[in-house]
């Protein structure tokens, strides 16, 4: 088949049926017919709100990481820690296995899920399409799924209520701004849009 | 679904002799082996995907053991402890009376694992089933499995946060434990175990389809 008629399909990632592609407007899903698998969405603006998102985020990369996130207490005692800091003590002996998936997961992932949807978005914004733009799209959406925010902020609550059994517990700053971002480092998977990626690109390209 | 589908007029893209990129979700034809639109490596099916699942899920299943009785974490308070592995660990938060942080901590460290785990081989069983039940119902239990797996990795960020926060010299600390790193390999195991299962191969054998891979 010649490329004009294949591009007027697509298959379903999880069965593999051949489904015709249809321009959706804003807000519709579309489903596969056989499995119910979603196939694409139909997102509003998708570039400009994801640069909006993207850069809230990235303001609060800083205070996030180097704030304290809580400061604990007990009979006079006390010890503060920002996100780095969670990361040294785990590096010895075997919980390296651990501390690498606390920072690849809770801590890199979300960050660079950020930093690409925003430098995409900005180049599709801009109309310019460099080579290293696919690459970069593809490494984005091979990272979605290994970023675990939402399991970290539960993870921040357990501990508070493991603590605030036998210890005082002062909320820092690191946290108010490191559930900011996480908040909207899993907000920018919801509003790009990978659809409009690559069909601005294959625009692009015949133009 | 808004209506019966006739199985018999629908056609995959393999019995179509084409290949669905799943980068860009692009069609490309059978001979094929970059994406025409955005240069990845496209496979009609996952090469070895059923072996690498079998693989990951049963190593998997082996760290099972040593996460739940090794300890997770040692809570030492004025030089005295004792370590917790993640069913006394449980059992400890219910006698605080923490009964929510109980059961989700429960949920997500003793139900999440096991039930994906148990998920996994029904899965992988079904395929090698001469008669395998419905498509629909195994492709949902994948997206069940596949949406909960990360949820796992709770209990690994907890002790991660309590390592660092609890250290007052002889008041209290609290020291990591080998379960955690047993615990910590065995979810991301059975995540790539997710990751390699190539659902398309529970739909192959609906459409009579024995090209194989």
């Amino acid at each position: 088949m010649d490329s004009n008629s294949l591009d007027k399909l697509t298959a379903c990632r999880e069965c593999d049926l051949l489904v015709e592609r249809i321009t959706l407007v804003e807000n519709q899903h579309a489903h596969c017919p056989r499995c119910n698998a979603l196939l694409y969405i139909g997102r509003k603006d998708p570039v400009n709100t994801t640069l909006v998102v993207s850069i809230s985020g990235l303001l609060m990369v800083f205070p996030a990481y180097f704030l304290p996130l809580m400061e604990m207490g007990t009979l006079g005692l006390t010890n503060s820690s920002s996100i780095f800091e969670t990361l040294v003590p785990m590096m010895s002996g075997a919980y390296w296995i651990a501390a690498i998936s606390l920072f690849l997961f809770a801590i890199l992932i979300p960050v660079l899920l950020l930093l690409f949807s925003f430098w995409i978005s900005l180049h599709l914004r801009i109309n310019s399409y460099p080579n290293y733009l696919i690459p970069l799209q593809r490494l984005y959406q091979s990272l979605v799924s290994w970023g675990m925010p939402e399991v970290y902020i539960l993870g921040i609550i357990v501990s508070l209520v493991k603590l605030l059994d036998d210890f005082t517990v002062v909320v820092g700053p690191g946290l108010f701004s490191f559930c900011v971002m996480m908040f909207c480092s899993l907000l920018v998977t919801t509003t790009v849009s990978r659809q409009y990626f690559w069909e601005a690109l294959q625009h692009a390209r015949e133009n | 679904m808004p209506e019966k589908i006739n199985q018999e007029q629908l056609e995959s893209a393999r019995s179509a002799g084409l290949i669905g990129c799943e980068v860009c979700s692009r069609v490309n034809n059978g001979d094929e082996h970059i994406c025409r639109c955005c240069g990845s490596v496209i496979h009609s099916r996952i090469p070895d995907s059923i072996n690498k699942t079998w693989a990951l899920t049963v190593t998997a299943t082996l760290l099972l053991i040593p996460s739940n009785i090794l300890p997770m974490m040692t809570i030492e308070s004025f030089g005295k402890g004792q370590p917790d592995t993640i069913m006394s660990g449980i059992i400890s938060l219910f006698q605080h009376g923490l009964y929510p942080i109980g059961i989700i901590v429960f949920l997500a460290s003793i139900m999440v694992p096991i039930l994906k785990i148990i998920g996994l081989f029904i899965l992988l069983i079904s395929v090698h089933r001469e008669k395998p039940s419905g498509s629909l119902p195994r492709t949902k239990l994948f997206r069940v499995i596949e949406f909960f797996g990360k949820w796992s990795m709770l209990d690994v960020f907890v002790v991660s946060l309590l390592v660092t926060l609890v250290s007052l010299g002889d008041i209290a600390n609290v020291i990591p434990g080998l379960g955690a790193a047993a615990f910590c390999a065995m979810v991301i195991l059975t995540i790539f175990a997710a990751n390699s299962f190539d659902t398309r191969i529970i739909w192959d054998r609906l459409e009579g389809d024995s090209r194989g891979e």
